[in-house]
């Protein structure tokens, strides 16, 4: 069914391949979206400018003025649209240059015709603190590291793109690890950062031959290991329900389970002696 | 995320689509509460759709157990992603839900559940 809020939503498609742009602008319109579309940056930039776009899905292979540079000049718009990049580009400069850039998302092509609109859904129905922007202290291939905004949905956008830099690994290590990074990182703006938005989280992702590793700071006051109860980490073996017990005595919601899921998903887990800052490793021979 | 929803006999058959995660994970909640609200506690929990399930959406599946057995009900698995069984299996869960892959053997197995398999 259709909602009243995503027909009034514009998506602009920027691609040179005809084809393509005509296919995404067909689903998307079924999807209840009003569309246009332009086969050039400029002719993008100069829609742009004269209609209000909620969404641009935005090819980073333009001829002439390339997708990166549109980006860079539609950011700086009075109102700027949430970007989605495309490409067929699978190295990580491309999705490494995007983030910089703020885009939104990252899609590579090709992709099944349905997840486009799901993108488009996922990106318009983020709140605006999803679009707050977040800074890049490096984005080189091996060394990532980021300072954002404390917030699940941001937590979740920067999750998508530092995944998409592990796409070639096996599916069974990238699953893995994008699990126990979206586990720490939830907690670290959750319970340390307390959702607000106002504080950040630092997130370092190194990449070598043989292993990856996650570093994650919070700017809470870190945590008791000892005072745990709630969690399902300090459940006796034979009681795996301990700690639901004891969140519903503590009125807490439904949870607990993000250590000892994230403690079995990878190969090493470290905390500083506040245990406000957390490393993950995963060894990749 | 979707839901589907059908009845077999007195067991509720729930199927949800897409992820169960923090952020949307109120919709198989509501639903569940509802149907424990109604005194419909013999539930199915279809996973075949489930693209990706959380520690939130773990926790949302262990606070559901716990109530459906506190009113004499429970919760059962059917059709786990491989994904789903390993999580299961290393948060130790795999000791508290029956896990099917037939919903025929899911609803059968209402007839001979215990309530004693574990402290609420």
């Amino acid at each position: 069914m259709t909602t009243k809020t995503t027909a009034l939503r514009r998506v602009l498609i920027v691609d040179d391949d005809r084809a393509l742009r005509h296919a995404l602008a067909a689903l998307l319109q079924t999807a209840g979206y009003e569309t246009e579309q332009a086969g050039d940056g400029p002719e993008g930039l100069d829609l742009l400018g004269r209609q209000t776009v909620d969404c641009m899905l935005l090819d980073i292979g333009l001829p002439g003025m390339s997708g990166l540079d549109v980006l860079a000049r539609a950011r700086e718009t009075a109102s700027p649209p949430r970007i989605v990049m495309m490409t067929a580009d699978d190295t990580p400069e491309a999705l490494l240059r995007s983030f910089r850039g703020q885009a939104h998302s990252f899609v590579r092509k090709p992709f099944p015709p349905k997840k486009i609109v799901e993108v488009v859904n996922d990106v318009l129905r983020a709140s605006a603190v999803a679009a707050l922007p977040i800074e890049v202290v490096s984005a080189s291939p091996e060394w990532l590291e980021l300072v954002a905004p404390c917030s699940l949905e941001i937590a979740e956008r920067v999750q998508d793109f530092v995944m998409q830099l592990d796409a070639k690994l096996p599916d069974d290590v990238r699953e893995s690890v994008a699990q126990a990074f979206r586990e720490l990182l939830s907690n670290a703006v959750e319970w340390g950062g307390r959702l607000d938005p106002t504080r950040t989280v630092r997130i370092s992702c190194l990449r070598s031959k043989r292993m990856l590793l996650y570093r994650i700071s919070d700017p809470g006051e870190g945590f008791d290991i000892d005072r745990l109860a709630h969690a399902a980490i300090c459940n006796p073996e034979d009681d795996p329900l301990g700690h639901d017990r004891v969140r519903q005595e503590m009125g807490l919601r439904p949870g607990g389970l993000g250590l000892v899921m994230t403690r079995a998903l990878v190969d090493e887990l470290i905390y500083n002696e506040k245990r406000n800052e957390v490393v993950l490793v995963k060894y990749l021979d | 995320m979707k839901i589907t929803q059908h009845t077999v006999g007195d067991v509720a058959v729930l199927t949800p689509a897409g992820r169960i995660v923090t952020e949307d994970g109120d919709a198989l909640r509501n639903v569940i509460d509802t149907l424990i609200q109604q005194g419909r506690v013999k539930i199915v929990l279809d996973l075949q759709e489930v693209t990706y399930i959380d520690s939130s959406g773990l926790g949302l599946m262990v606070s559901k157990y716990v109530s459906a057995r506190r009113r004499g009900g429970d919760v059962k698995l059917l059709h786990p992603t491989a994904r789903s069984l390993h999580l299961l299996g290393i948060t130790h869960l795999a000791q508290v839900f029956e896990v099917f892959e037939s919903e025929a053997d899911a609803v059968r197995a209402f007839g001979s559940s215990s309530f004693q398999a574990h402290t609420l």
